[in-house]
């Protein structure tokens, strides 16, 4: 029942987007469709890494309230949970956002690829046509990026923060 | 751990608004482009010289716009100054059938009436030239520049 319930929410989202974008689509300019493209096309690349963080931080405050859940780390990193109930909070959260890491530096790689082919043929003077529409990609791409460099500082951060305090603590 | 968390959210906040400014930039400079794109331009006249030799004048006109003009005709209307012995007249309606790309220029000769008398200074001539955009392409608009013969020229 509840399952039905879901797959019709879907559905009918999934008709509300289709009819808004179609909407949307038959007065944008191509450069803002363009741009549409690169927000939801970066933000499906973005994805394992914005729900990576979050779940992070989410880990790293309950540590603050002294209510962490090793059993979810291991449901997060699909790690059997007797490998890891011996690790200290702060080793889990190292290891979680170590995991992250390749998908980070994929995921910049590529944003830096299309930022280098948007913007180095602008250098040889404003384009239009096709650089203008690349230029409409790398700005939706970018929309994304932040979010994903906000909540990755954010869990590097207070990542560090626990490190400090628990150095404090050893000392 | 506050520090921490205050400090990351400034540095988002500051990289947010940043991104933020750049993409509304970028869309508004292509609403913007895209309004100019679909608004025909009327043509502008760069220069007008008299050519003794043909008896005519020559006018350089331009299209600022981005939609392409076609030149329907010209008319030509011929005001005698104090030096000249040449009564006033009207050439109407000339045909003249040139496309007009946007963006570029074209010289259009207005030739005076056969067997003329050479333009004296103080003579003026008033070239009308009409034209047409493919947006409403029945309507037929005009601009229309003097051109007085000056001492010395």
């Amino acid at each position: 029942m509840k399952r039905a319930l879901a797959w019709i929410w879907f559905l009918l989202l999934a008709a509300l987007l289709f009819f808004g974008a179609t909407f949307i689509a038959a007065k944008a300019t191509p450069e803002e469709l363009a741009f549409g493209l690169g927000l939801f096309g970066f933000l499906l690349l973005a994805n394992p890494l914005i729900f990576g963080y979050a779940g992070l931080l989410n880990f790293l405050s309950a540590v603050a309230r002294g209510q962490a859940s090793t059993k979810r780390v291991g449901e997060a990193l699909q790690l059997p949970l007797e490998l890891i109930e011996e690790l200290s909070a702060a080793a889990l959260a190292a290891l979680w956002f170590n995991q992250l890491a390749p998908y980070r530096y994929a995921y910049y790689g590529l944003f830096l690829l299309l930022f280098l082919i948007a913007l180095a043929p602008q250098l040889a003077g404003p384009v239009l046509g096709w650089g203008g529409v690349l230029t409409g990609l790398m700005w939706g791409a970018a929309v994304p990026t932040v979010i994903v460099f906000g909540l990755e500082i954010a869990a590097g951060w207070q990542l560090a923060g626990l490190l400090r305090d628990m150095e404090g603590e050893g000392a | 751990m506050m520090k921490n968390v205050v400090g990351s959210i400034i540095l988002t906040a500051i990289v947010a608004v940043i991104v933020g400014l750049g993409a509304g930039i970028y869309i508004e400079a292509s609403r913007a482009r895209a309004t100019l794109e679909s608004v025909p331009a009327s043509p502008i006249v760069l220069s007008a010289n008299y050519n003794k030799e043909k008896n005519e004048v020559v006018f350089e006109l331009f299209n600022p716009g981005v939609l392409p003009l076609t030149l329907v005709d010209q008319t030509v209307v011929f005001t005698p100054g104090k030096d000249t012995k040449e009564k006033a007249y009207a050439l109407a309606a000339v045909p003249l059938g040139v496309a007009l790309p946007g963006g570029t220029s074209v010289k259009v000769h207005l030739a005076l009436k056969a067997g003329s008398e050479e333009l004296k200074p103080g003579d003026v001539v008033a070239g009308t030239i009409t034209y047409t955009h493919p947006l409403a392409a029945g309507d037929v608009y005009s601009v229309t520049h003097l051109f007085k013969l000056e001492e010395g020229k």
